[in-house]
């Protein structure tokens, strides 16, 4: 029940917090300006765009909803017995935390004025984390799925007791 | 060989590969069941490269550029969203939607909800919405191939050129005739010959774009970030509610994709979804790197007057490949661009066409129409009739189309199915009020946008409204409204 009720929570956080901004009215800059020489082109024009009133607060309450809200949804797939349980419970919610703090990490140095170019690729720590952690982090689950496949997902037993529904089926000894 | 002659040969051999596929296909295809399930008998290889080349569409390899040119690193946010909803569909339908395809025979996403809810109704509204969605989504990507197309023949002057009619039924004959001739089956091996050429192709394009600046990458970045810091920062020139609404709309909404679950659902054995996800997710990432560097390349090169200004955003890729790429690479990646769009377009044509022939005579009479097979090709062809239409009539149209398919499948089917599928506590009454809502505000909004022209304020997409309200009211109205009784045999799939 538990699970559900996050789901609800994070999914209410997010819908109120795009429905709520969506009907401020909207401060300069906040969707860019068209670009000065170039018509093809926008410019986002002002580092502080987003740290006026609660906006940058709002964006750290949607986002990090979001990550919270991918991983339990990530946690209805798993099996539920308390071995599989026991298995999953403490590696999946440390990697859905690091998910959350990397975009904490990612909001926090945006929002302190990042505009130094030293990390890899030229890019700022904000825009690293976005790209290399966000990514990451979300890659983390890819490479669970396939390490754990026969302890979370689909063991030998399952596969047996799969077999063993479809010869009831075929027998009719199944109401289904 | 003058490059226009090289691009033209490359795409036509690619045609014609598509066309080979499609007769080879023919063969194997002697029913419904293969005709939309491919016999459920697809390697792992085969469906992982199939569900991420029908995820990266024309969108990402035409308008993906385009966005990044205009914006910066905005749309960054959409490649980081969608593999975390590659990894979630994975999670939550992999194993069940395909055990569920097996025991129940199950040859669409509708069934699928039919097995779960036992209800006609919700069969109903999922074919219905899936519907919706595919005209809008085919409509785009048979404008996009009808764009590319264009620019060939305008470039080789060929006769036609000039009519946009001309090109749409030249692009649209190759598709419909592998998907008519040889189903599904056709429709994934050619989208496991597309895929490959797409890695291929962007992975290429990905040193190439980047070898065009001295430096590179960083010198790509550099020119951007000098140009205006916010483009090349986390939220790019978009603005932070804009991104944070394509992560949550790209991220969430690949669980209800109709072309990833049917795909799901047609592998050989259960256990290959563990060795598909990650060809899905490398595929796609690799995809992502043309993407990427075609738009960055192209902004940075007009920001240091390298390159005139493009006439459109759209343009990005063309353009580069027109400019800066050699013969041969261009005329692949031309041909890796109809990859891109066909591999999309030929699951939503199968898709859209089981909704027609089995899903809606499914659950309004109970039972299947005669010489469904023939129906079913029958069926394709007036799908792309429909939506070639739709492009050619509607051009202002196309765009918001687009938007509000990805926007409807994500929010009427990642709740109801995806969640759906893995509670049981979710209710049929939960599941029809939701696809309902869903696709109400998706309406809504694409008709107060094409009337007035209004937007939601920050850049907020209405599809994650949309999906967010679709999210609420299922699982709020599950938990208030009284259980249903689920069957047997998807009771205990459901514990597995």
């Amino acid at each position: 029940m538990k699970r559900y009720l996050l789901i609800l929570g994070c999914a209410l956080a997010i819908t109120l917090t795009f429905l709520i901004v969506s009907q401020r009215p909207e401060l300069a800059y906040s969707q860019g300006a068209e670009h000065g020489a170039f018509s093809t082109m926008k410019q986002g024009v002002d580092h502080t765009r987003h740290n006026q009133g609660s906006l940058a607060m709002t964006g750290w309450i949607n986002g990090t909803a979001q990550t919270i809200l991918f991983t339990v949804i990530m946690i209805l797939g798993l099996k539920n017995n308390r071995e599989s349980r026991n298995h999953w419970m403490k590696i999946i919610v440390a990697a859905g935390v690091i998910y959350a703090v990397v975009y904490s990490a990612l909001m926090y140095s945006y929002s302190v004025g990042d505009l130094e170019t030293k990390w890899p690729l030229g890019l700022t720590r904000s825009a690293f984390l976005m790209i290399f952690g966000m990514w990451v982090s979300a890659f983390l689950f890819t490479v669970f799925y396939v390490v754990f496949f026969k302890k979370w997902i689909y063991n030998d037993e399952d596969a047996k007791k799969f077999e063993e529904l479809k010869q009831r089926l075929k027998s009719g000894d199944d109401d289904g | 060989m003058d490059k226009n002659t090289v691009i033209l040969l490359c795409v036509s051999v690619y045609m014609l590969t598509c066309i080979a596929i499609g007769l080879w296909a023919m063969r194997r295809t002697h029913s419904t069941h293969d005709f939309f399930m491919a016999g459920r008998n697809l390697g792992f290889i085969v469906t992982g490269v199939a569900i991420f080349s029908s995820i990266m569409s024309g969108f990402g390899f035409v308008g993906g550029p385009g966005l990044m040119y205009t914006m910066g690193l905005s749309s960054i946010w959409i490649l980081i969203g969608t593999p975390a909803g590659i990894a979630m569909a994975f999670y939550l339908l992999a194993k069940k939607s395909r055990m569920v395809a097996e025991i129940r025979q199950s040859m669409s996403i509708p069934d699928l909800a039919f097995a779960r809810y036992n209800s006609p109704a919700v069969r109903l509204l999922v074919a219905i919405s899936i519907l919706f969605g595919v005209v809008a989504y085919l409509g785009v990507q048979i404008k996009a191939m009808a764009y590319v197309l264009k620019e060939i023949f305008v470039n080789n002057e060929i006769w036609g050129h000039d009519s946009m009619l001309f090109c749409v039924v030249i692009s649209s004959a190759v598709l419909v005739f592998y998907c008519v001739t040889g189903g599904i089956i056709a429709s994934v091996y050619t989208d496991l010959f597309q895929g490959i050429v797409m890695v291929a192709i962007a992975v290429t394009i990905f040193f190439s774009a980047f070898g065009e600046l001295d430096g590179g990458i960083t010198a790509c970045i550099e020119s951007v970030f000098n140009d205006d810091s916010e483009s090349a920062g986390p939220w790019g020139a978009f603005g932070m509610f804009g991104c944070l609404s394509w992560f949550f709309l790209f991220g969430v909404g690949v669980v209800g994709q109709p072309h990833v679950i049917s795909k799901m659902m047609m592998s050989k054995k259960v256990e290959d979804a563990r060795h598909m996800l990650p060809f899905t997710l490398t595929g796609y990432t690799l995809t992502a790197l043309l993407w990427i560097s075609i738009g960055l390349v192209m902004r940075a090169l007009v920001l240091n007057g390298e390159h005139p200004e493009l006439a459109k955003a759209d343009d990005a890729a063309a353009e580069f490949l027109y400019s800066f790429a050699s013969p041969l690479l261009a005329g692949l990646t031309f041909a890796g661009l109809f990859a891109a769009i066909m591999s999309t377009a030929d699951g939503f044509l199968n898709i859209g066409a089981a909704a027609i022939v089995h899903d809606i005579p499914h659950a309004i009479k109970g039972k299947s129409i005669n010489r469904e097979l023939l129906w079913a090709r029958i069926a394709t062809v007036g799908l792309a009739v429909l939506a070639g239409w739709f492009a050619l009539a509607t051009p202002d149209l196309v765009g918001i189309l687009g938007v509000y398919g990805w926007g409807v499948f994500a929010s009427a089917m990642a709740p109801a199915v995806g969640i759906g599928m893995n509670w049981k506590r979710a209710t049929r009454k939960a599941a029809i009020i939701s696809i309902i809502l869903s696709m109400a505000i998706n309406f809504i909004a694409m008709l107060i946008q094409l009337s007035t022209g209004a937007k939601l304020g920050y850049g907020v997409a209405p599809g994650a409204i949309a999906l967010g309200v679709s999210l609420v009211s299922f699982v709020g109205i599950s938990l208030l409204s009284k259980p249903d009784k689920i069957d047997s045999d998807i009771e205990q799939i459901m514990d597995l």
